[in-house]
């Protein structure tokens, strides 16, 4: 960042200053009327990642860099409900941006300011404008209801006139001001108790090696649980289809930590445990698949020629109805005693320190890093030796089989990723990635044709566009067919070079237990 | 980037109180913009209230010794600079012709722009000369005001012909009537000849206004000082015209 031209300043300051100005230089000053912005970003703050913002302010939309908030692009947004996707805007290079930016996310009002602007502008002999002085009076509403008010002194430097910028700063020197510390963008998040990149999908937790393995399994169980529950009131107001993935993702990684993490956690628990996630997975099963049919619109479209594409409008319709009628079990699901009590039985329990030593497992006062070495390479053998075994003609199961086996390591890997060292873990963590987007993509691949079979003998044959339809759908069905043999056949290079000798050294070197061996530095 | 010559062979036709007005017009639509004044006698820097900075002279600009950028001055409004006029630009004909490509320089001096500036205006000097010829060759499109008088017309087609002389691409030449007082008979009738010719002429018309002569006077753009008069608005209008032409 360059040197900051915001300074921080107080009311009194600011009439004085003014007063001041006046007396030391030739100036016109001009005033303009309140405005309304409100910030957007999405829920796990993709603009804020790339130090960006989206504002609208009355009819305009504006993409602002965070400091200063200027904005690189416009676009004009007459409409009355707020901004979602990035497919609702108009073609252009907003559109664009946002595209690559938000993904699948929805952007979602994060504070709304009414802004004054008194802007002093200095001028030179000829009455031209060498400096801009902005008087930024933010008003807003607190968390707990409260009226705040942030002023902010923020000078704009004009092209051509350099030697007025700096004879100015040093005349606010002299008064002392002081330059402002912290951005605008978030000073006003926090008065709204916002805490930006306070939410992540990533996993993100830091365990010390020597801890007890039932601290870090309960610090881990913990996260994760956190992470469900920030989810349920996205899932319940259908903001975007994130919010249930994420909320899935840490559904499964606590019923794979509770699987793989044995004798740290008492067993008669866990199983219990892993069966009610197991349920609660279950029930959310079909609205993610209805999701992903209704993401996947456009790919489809594109895979079938032109004159057979009109044939999936009545199959869109028909997933789009099923995925309303599913939401709503899904809300009610979460809204039910079920699930509230499974929850609170969760947390319950993992928040409870364990009794006397007679109760606990045989691993809970184990470092939690000699834990992690041990369940990792174990798993890591299981997908060397499962994946050595798939050959040309091996059946479809033992890829599904692979498969978990993979996304079981890659749980593990990222909920100890902290304990050992970080480009190590990051060079593994891609590789297995990249195995297991080919394994991903061909399950996903036979589940669609699979639920698209089952569509295609549902069709009621009197229906009108029956046998467009059922011609699209078989168009589909073929494409994706000729996709997974692809897929296939790529599985092995990506295997082979997943089990390469630098990779197996890597995981045999941080991995592999010894005896007596020691903990990260 | 779209370059937007306003030219004329005559002085006193309004081209420079366009380029000031369209260009802040421009701008005002939130797209960065610049305007370059060639002409010697400055009036486009006069509006602005901008001076050359000193060390701004024409060989070491065209030659590329000094970058265009240092010299570019931020004006009174946001998202529009300018480039100062300069005395020594009157000798720009004879140090552009001592150098190897002379009718393409200009162009060249304008590739550096092409990330800052979605717009750049082009006020020239009223003459026919080895700048003009930079000046055609680097626009997109050539702007070119017109009083309805039997001289300003007969010049501008003359202008037509120059262009086919010179295998200039004259699909670029676009003329609009400037400074047309239409209670008098002769502008009406030879603006309604031209219609009938239909000679590559816009649509709009900006009036002799009193409001556009006072621009000396409050030195700002005229929808500045006076947004709802009939010259503002004929203004807004040609822009509205101008900006569907270029890419």
């Amino acid at each position: 960042m360059k040197d900051s031209l915001f300074y921080t300043i107080n009311f009194n300051d600011v009439r004085k200053l003014w007063r001041d100005i006046r007396a030391h230089h030739s100036c016109r000053s001009e005033s303009r009327p309140a405005v309304t912005q409100v910030f957007f970003d999405t829920f796990d703050w993709r603009l804020w990642q790339k130090d960006l913002t989206l504002i609208r302010e009355e009819n305009d939309l504006k993409l602002s860099d965070v400091e200063p908030l200027q904005p690189s692009l416009r676009e004009s947004w007459r409409r009355k409900a707020q901004p979602k996707f990035w497919w609702q805007f108009p073609d252009g290079p907003m559109k664009d941006a946002l595209q690559s930016l938000l993904g699948v996310r929805a952007l979602m009002s994060l504070a709304a300011i009414q802004k004054t602007r008194r802007t002093m502008s200095l001028l030179n002999e000829d009455g031209k404008t060498v400096l801009k002085i902005h008087h930024d009076y933010i008003h807003l509403k607190d968390v707990s209801e409260r009226c705040k008010n942030i002023h902010i002194l923020w000078l704009q430097p004009i092209r051509g006139y350099k030697n007025d910028l700096q004879k100015f700063q040093k005349f606010l020197r002299e008064r002392d001001l002081t330059k402002s510390e912290e951005w605008v963008y978030s000073r006003i998040l926090k008065a709204v108790g916002r805490r930006p990149g306070d939410y992540t999908s990533k996993f993100r937790l830091d365990l010390t090696p020597n801890l007890n393995s039932d601290k870090a399994l309960r610090m881990i169980l913990r996260y994760l649980i956190d992470v469900m529950k920030s989810n349920e009131e996205g899932i319940k107001a259908d903001t975007d289809t994130e919010f249930l993935h994420d909320f899935r993702v840490s559904s499964r990684r606590i019923r794979s930590a509770l699987g793989q993490i044995k004798g740290v956690l008492p067993k008669d628990k866990t199983d219990q445990f892993r069966r009610d996630f197991s349920i609660l997975g279950k029930s959310t099963n079909r609205l993610r698949d209805l999701d992903v049919y209704l993401l996947k619109k456009e790919q489809y479209r594109e895979l079938l020629p032109k004159h057979t594409v009109g044939g999936l409008d009545p199959f869109f319709q028909d997933v789009s109805d099923a995925r309303r009628a599913e939401l709503n079990k899904v809300k009610k699901f979460l809204k039910s005693s079920i699930y509230r009590e499974l929850m609170s039985r969760w947390e319950e329990f993992i928040d409870t320190e364990m009794g006397g030593p007679g109760e606990e497992a045989k691993n809970a006062q184990k470092p939690v890093f000699e834990v992690a070495q041990r369940v990792i390479f174990r798993r890591y053998r299981q997908v060397i030796r499962g994946g050595k075994g798939i050959h040309d003609h091996s059946p479809d199961e033992q890829l599904h089989r692979l498969r978990i086996e993979c996304k079981r390591l890659r749980y593990l890997l990222e909920f100890f990723a902290c304990l050992f060292p970080k480009k190590d873990m990051l060079s593994l963590i891609g590789q297995l990635k990249k195995l297991q987007d080919n394994l991903g993509d061909f399950n996903d691949l036979c589940v669609q044709q699979e639920y698209l079979k089952e569509y295609l003998n549902q069709i009621k044959k009197n229906r009108v566009d029956a046998l467009l339809t059922a011609a699209a759908i078989g168009g589909l069905i073929t494409a994706l067919s000729q996709k997974q043999r692809l897929v296939r056949s790529e599985f092995k290079q990506r295997f082979d070079v997943f089990s390469a000798r630098g990779n197996h050294a890597l995981f045999i070197k941080l991995f592999k237990p010894r005896l007596g061996g020691g903990a990260k530095g | 980037m779209s370059i937007i010559a306003l030219y004329h062979v005559k002085g006193g036709v309004g081209k420079t109180a366009a380029a000031v007005n369209l260009s802040y017009l421009a701008s005002l639509e939130g797209h960065p913009t610049l305007l370059i004044d060639l002409d010697p006698q400055g009036s486009a820097s006069y509006y602005f209230r901008i001076r050359p900075s000193r060390g701004q002279r024409t060989a070491r600009l065209i030659r590329g010794k000094k970058t265009i950028k240092s010299n570019l001055k931020g004006t009174d409004y946001d998202g529009l600079d300018a480039l100062p006029a300069h005395m020594s630009y009157r000798n720009l004909d004879i140090a552009l012709d001592s150098l190897k490509r002379s009718k393409t320089r200009l162009k060249e001096l304008l590739v550096p722009l092409e990330e800052e500036y979605r717009y750049v205006f082009l006020d020239s000097p009223p003459n026919i000369t080895l700048v003009s010829e930079n000046i055609f060759n680097a626009a997109d499109i050539i702007l070119i005001p017109v009083i309805p008088t039997t001289l300003s017309v007969l010049a501008y087609e003359k202008l037509w012909t120059f262009f086919c002389d010179k295998n200039l691409d004259s699909s670029k030449m676009a003329a609009f009537y400037s400074m047309v007082e239409i209670h008098k008979k002769m502008h009406r009738e030879i603006i309604r000849k031209t219609q009938v010719r239909g000679n590559r002429f816009l649509n709009s018309i900006v009036p002799y206004s009193v409001v556009v002569e006072k621009m000396g006077i409050y030195r700002e753009p005229v929808p500045r000082y006076a947004p709802s008069t009939k010259a503002a608005l004929a203004y807004t209008e040609l822009w509205n015209e101008v900006k569907r032409l270029v890419p």
